[in-house]
């Protein structure tokens, strides 16, 4: 059985940037529809911490 | 002083949720934006970058072949056939929206105490009560009394609004128009625990 999918796909702008293409379809498949627990910005947002809109699910910050 | 009538209320506050979604591009979230001004006190102002289109493209690229390597350029085993590409001009803008800093919040809350100030004064004018409107209330606590409770109500909210990761406005008002199913439950909860608690003291008081 597939594992559950992450409970803050729907209100994470990062996963809805993910669906804009199949490059990044890859963060998608590591981490939100299967280990998610190991996403940084789940574990921020589960201990109260902002999550800043830039940061990657493994912890890297987009800049310019 | 006069409430004003309840239908009244209804449609002013889907005014202000719809307007604040059209105005804003965001949903309605009081407790969010005191969660806001809270965390820029204990971790400092948010330093993320505003990045969009082009520049933001090239970061997602770097940073996925960075972590993934050739992986990323293959579809994954799962994968649907792929949608042919779209024209240039008809891609969606990728965008990663800079939250909005302190003086937004401060301006909504302002607005926020000044449409209450109007709300009161229209409709008779502005009286401070420390009191739940309620003879049983009134007769059971006096003096500091209340305002210890209220102070104590007060805090109870806020520890539920912080548990559950929103509000009346934020699960209230925009989740449950959009059936969210956490703010379903957490709308339920809140409203069903007051009407229980409500009749509960009203019996006990009688």
């Amino acid at each position: 059985m597939a594992d559950p999918p992450c409970p803050h796909m729907k209100s994470c702008e990062m996963y809805e940037i993910f669906t804009f293409s199949e490059t990044l379809a890859v963060w998608k498949t590591r981490y939100c529809q299967s280990d998610y627990s190991r996403c940084e910005r789940y574990q921020r947002a589960l201990k109260g911490q902002p999550v800043p809109v830039n940061l990657l699910p493994n912890g890297h910050l987009l800049e310019k | 002083m006069q409430f004003w009538p309840w239908y009244l209320g209804g449609v002013a506050l889907t005014t202000v949720a719809v307007g604040h979604w059209l105005l804003m591009n965001r949903m309605m979230a009081v407790s969010g934006r005191v969660t806001a001004l809270v965390n820029r006190v204990r971790f400092g102002p948010d330093k993320a970058p505003a990045l969009s289109g082009k520049e933001l493209e090239d970061a997602l690229l770097a940073a996925t072949l960075a972590a993934f390597g050739d992986e990323a350029l293959k579809a994954p085993p799962t994968a649907p056939e792929p949608a042919p590409e779209p024209a240039p001009s008809a891609r969606p803008q990728l965008t990663l929206t800079k939250p909005q800093g302190p003086g937004m919040h401060a301006l909504f809350f302002f607005g926020l105490a000044i449409g209450g100030l109007l709300s009161v004064l229209l409709a008779g004018g502005l009286e401070v009560s420390p009191s739940l409107r309620g003879a049983r209330f009134e007769a059971l606590f006096d003096g500091p009394g209340r305002y210890a409770v209220l102070l104590l109500g007060g805090l109870c909210v806020g520890f539920g609004t912080r548990m559950t990761g929103g509000c009346t406005s934020g699960h209230g008002l925009c989740g449950v128009s959009r059936f969210q199913p956490a703010s379903l439950l957490a709308t339920a909860a809140f409203f069903g625990t007051g009407i229980v608690t409500s009749f509960a003291v009203a019996l006990l008081l009688a």
